[in-house]
């Protein structure tokens, strides 16, 4: 009942698309109605196709940005403590911050071909901004006196490192890992619909293009799904990860 | 300032390497100029310097300029830097760049300010009313997380492949970020605030206008500059998948024709556009948050 | 002598304008093993930059700092430092931020020596909460606690009480006296409060304006143990509030307007 009240407004929407669609309001080709698109969507669920398609978009997004994360962390950390690295990487990042990425997939297409390579290539890069971006911050921004207090107390450089710097950066790091997420997904779903034989992107350009409008909304909805599944699993390891932090930003 | 250029409180006063006006990094070994040298040295002096402390870009550029030059990567697949350059030029001259750039950027420009406007006003009658909140709420809950590439077909299919549908598109992409940030900042608007508004005697709209906006103006900016970089992917994406024009479809077009010189060209016309817009943001959020304290 | 502060000076560059900033000239100071003294002085006329240098955080210009009669490199476990902002670790408990210093002993007995020392400081059961939990004056107190628990020669102190309202401030006066007569330490303390500085010093250094150095040094004649209230109405405490006051404020209206 709660959920019901909740997301009243949505719940209405969705019943007013059903009924257009079924009373031929709208175009019933162009709008099928919602529950058509639903059972699709358990059917094709059903069959496995839809999880294939998924898991082929998931390996390249899941790849690209867990080496976006491996390789921007320590970079971004390592750029807020020392000069000489944010000398070299920092003019890098603010050209390269706004450049539109995929505007670059024919280099990555020309350099790693049509397959998972260059799909990889592409999400990294686009993630890798963010992440550093805020893991820069992040350390840039923990407080000289935390950093002081640890000092006092004889930790080495190496302990601060761990025990203030990653602590007190964390937060921000975590907004660039949900910066990255959201990239990512648009992403890889893009490539995959400029360039691919498969995964969620292909599907659902595919469809468009052939004018299975229910696939294509059923694409569509799982890749809507996929993204909020995600986005969930980042906040919840966020909240996990920072419970001390909940209401510091208010205090 | 950070790499990023954005204004963020800086709690460890060092001067960044990237600071605009900030001290060489090693400012102490500096000897010590005239105190005011000529307006015309000190921009020269400045240039230079900020030159020199782009020194790593300059080496990607010859990285570019001398990997097909040597022959370690064929020139077709990867013609040089001075060629590319080159080729921008021959586009402009015979006019073909200039038409795809300016219809880019008018849809761009176009869905941004939609994106904006309409943000802002919609955050603020979230924030200021239970029902309207109550609607759009779970609307945005459930839509934000999107990734937003999947609105190019059902977009496509709704409004066609023309500009209409891309600024549809663009102005989805910015609307989304632009109204949660300007709803939660009007929310933390200080309630102290806005009773001494009230209490000098302001009328709600002049609240909104003299008070509450420019509160808020640090988030709705955060907000935009996501909506920004989102709509920008969004926009080239779209491009290359349908269409007949902009700087999106000409990349494409180039590179499914094998004239990769060409999809050089506008890929680094592209980058410099996205670097502009950002530099545009910046210089109005520096603009618009001067009274911001940085070190508080 | 336990801390010696010969010539020290500190310049900063101004970021913005490009000039150096004179924050300290001269300073020489040296306070006894186990006195305390407070450092008096007008907001921006160098206190903290001092006591930064002290505690080795910051490089002096100009001039050494020795401790023990060795010359002053950077923090060391001998002089413990609490922050008026307190500067308590956020993602840690009580707990965690007082056995953050602790070094001797398995998790078990640095656990029981953390809990003994929140105890001193009155806050017993609160070992599980975060600091965003705690009021300003029980920030404080765990700031204490974490800087006490190890036990450093020296406490080094920069308005600590500085954010707190009147009547936490004054319990926490007296607080300190109690664990300074138990324990004795050689305390550096730094307050811009005339009141706060009679109470508790065994010595008052009054600092000038910007740049900062040793305008006067002051011997409180006060006995030991002190009892907060019976300073506030005796009359010896109140003429040496007035002379330093006169003393302070030539300094404040030196510095324009602030
Ligand atoms: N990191 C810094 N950079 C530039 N100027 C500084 C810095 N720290 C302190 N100052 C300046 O030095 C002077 C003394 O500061 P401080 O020691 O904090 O004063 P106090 O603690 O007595 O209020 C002030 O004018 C302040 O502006
Ligand atoms: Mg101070």
């Amino acid at each position: 009942m709660r959920l019901l009240t909740r997301y009243g407004s949505v719940l209405l929407l969705a019943a007013l698309w059903e009924a257009a669609a079924r009373l031929g309001i709208f175009n019933r080709v162009l709008f099928p109605p919602a529950t058509v698109i639903l059972v699709r969507l358990g059917s094709m669920l059903w069959e496995g196709v839809l999880v294939q398609e998924a898991g082929q978009s998931l390996l390249r997004m899941g790849t690209g940005f867990a080496l976006a994360l491996a390789v921007g962390i320590p970079l971004g950390m390592l750029m807020a403590r020392s000069r000489k690295v944010e000398g070299f990487f920092a003019p890098i990042f603010a050209f390269g911050f706004p450049v539109p990425k995929i505007g670059l997939i024919p280099i990555f297409l020309l350099f790693l071909g049509l397959g998972h390579g260059s799909k990889i290539a592409l999400v990294f890069l686009d993630a890798l901004f963010p992440v550093v971006l805020n893991a820069f911050h992040g350390v840039r921004l923990v407080e000289r006196q935390f950093i002081w207090s640890a000092r006092a107390m004889g930790d080495s450089e190496a302990a601060i490192l761990r025990r203030v710097v990653w602590p007190a950066a964390l937060p921000h790091i975590f907004t660039g890992i949900r910066l990255g997420l959201i990239v990512s997904l648009i992403v890889v779903f893009l490539s995959e619909m400029v360039s691919a034989g498969s995964g969620l992107g292909h599907v659902m350009i595919i469809s468009a293009r052939n004018f299975k409008i229910v696939d294509m909304y059923t694409a569509i909805l799982s890749i809507g799904l996929l993204g909020a599944l995600l986005d969930r699993a980042v906040l919840a390891a966020r909240a996990q990860a920072l419970q001390w932090y909940e209401g510091e930003a208010a205090a | 300032m950070s790499p990023d250029g954005a204004k963020r409180p800086n709690r460890n006063p060092r001067p960044s390497t990237f600071r605009r006006d900030g001290e060489s990094p090693d400012g102490a070994k500096r000897p010590n100029r005239d105190p005011r040298p000529s307006t015309f040295r000190r921009h020269g002096l400045r240039a230079l310097k900020a030159l020199a402390r782009g020194y790593s870009l300059g080496l990607l550029l010859l990285l570019w300029e001398f990997v097909p030059r040597m022959g370690l990567v064929a020139a077709d697949i990867l013609p040089p830097f001075s060629t590319t350059i080159r080729n921008v030029g021959t586009l402009i001259m015979e006019g073909e760049l200039q038409r795809h750039v300016a219809l880019s950027l008018v849809r761009q420009t176009a869905g941004l300010v939609l994106g904006v406007v309409g943000g802002v006003t919609l955050g603020v009658f979230m924030a200021w009313s239970r029902g309207v909140r109550a609607f759009f709420e779970p609307l945005l809950m459930l839509t934000n997380p999107i990734p937003k590439a999947a609105l190019i077909p059902l977009f496509m299919l709704w409004f066609g492949i023309g500009t209409f549908s891309k600024v549809m598109l663009i102005f989805v992409g910015t609307i989304i970020p632009v109204v949660i940030s300007s709803f939660h900042a009007v929310a933390d608007v200080s309630r102290n605030h806005l009773w001494s508004a009230r209490a000098m005697g302001d009328g709600t709209t002049r609240m909104l206008l003299r008070v509450v906006l420019p509160a808020a103006s640090p988030q709705v900016l955060t907000g935009i500059r996501l909506g920004l970089i989102v709509s920008l992917i969004v926009l080239v994406g779209s491009e290359m998948l349908a269409g007949r024009e902009g700087l999106g479809w000409f990349i494409a077009y180039t590179m499914e024709t094998g004239a990769y010189d060409l999809t050089y060209a506008s890929m680094l016309t592209i980058a410099v556009i996205g670097f502009c817009y950002d530099r545009l943001y910046l210089a109005l959020m520096h603009r618009l948050l001067a009274w911001k304290e940085e070190g508080a | 002598m336990k801390i010696v502060a010969r010539d020290v000076s500190k310049a900063f560059r101004d970021p913005r304008r490009s000039v150096e900033v004179s924050a300290l000239e001269a300073m020489s100071l040296s306070v006894r093993d186990r006195e305390f003294v407070s450092i008096l002085g007008p907001s921006g006329c160098g206190k903290s930059t001092f006591l930064y240098i002290v505690a080795g955080f910051i490089q002096a210009s100009g001039g050494e700092v020795l401790v023990d009669g060795r010359p002053v490199t950077g923090p060391g476990r001998d002089r413990g430092i609490v922050f008026q902002e307190y500067a308590l670790f956020p993602w840690q408990t009580v707990l965690g931020n007082v056995m953050y210093g602790l070094r001797e002993g398995d998790a078990r007995e640095r656990e029981a020596r953390a809990r003994e020392f929140i105890t001193k400081v009155g806050l017993g059961g609160f070992e599980r909460h975060y600091p965003r939990e705690l009021s300003g004056g029980m920030k404080q107190r765990v700031a204490l606690a974490r800087t006490l628990a190890y036990d450093p020669d020296i406490l080094l102190m920069d308005e600590p009480f500085g954010a707190l309202d009147t009547q936490t401030r004054l319990l926490m006066q007296e607080e300190l006296l109690r664990i300074w007569e138990a324990n004795q330490k050689t305390i550096l303390f730094v307050t811009h409060s005339v009141d706060e500085a009679v109470v508790l010093s065994d010595r008052i250094v009054v600092m000038t304006a910007r740049p900062g150095t040793v305008k006067k040094s002051v011997e409180v004649p006060f006995g030991r143990p002190r009892v907060v209230e019976d300073l506030m109405h005796d009359v010896a405490a109140m003429d040496l509030r007035t002379d330093l006051w006169h003393l302070v404020k030539a300094e404040v209206l030196k510095g324009g307007p602030r």
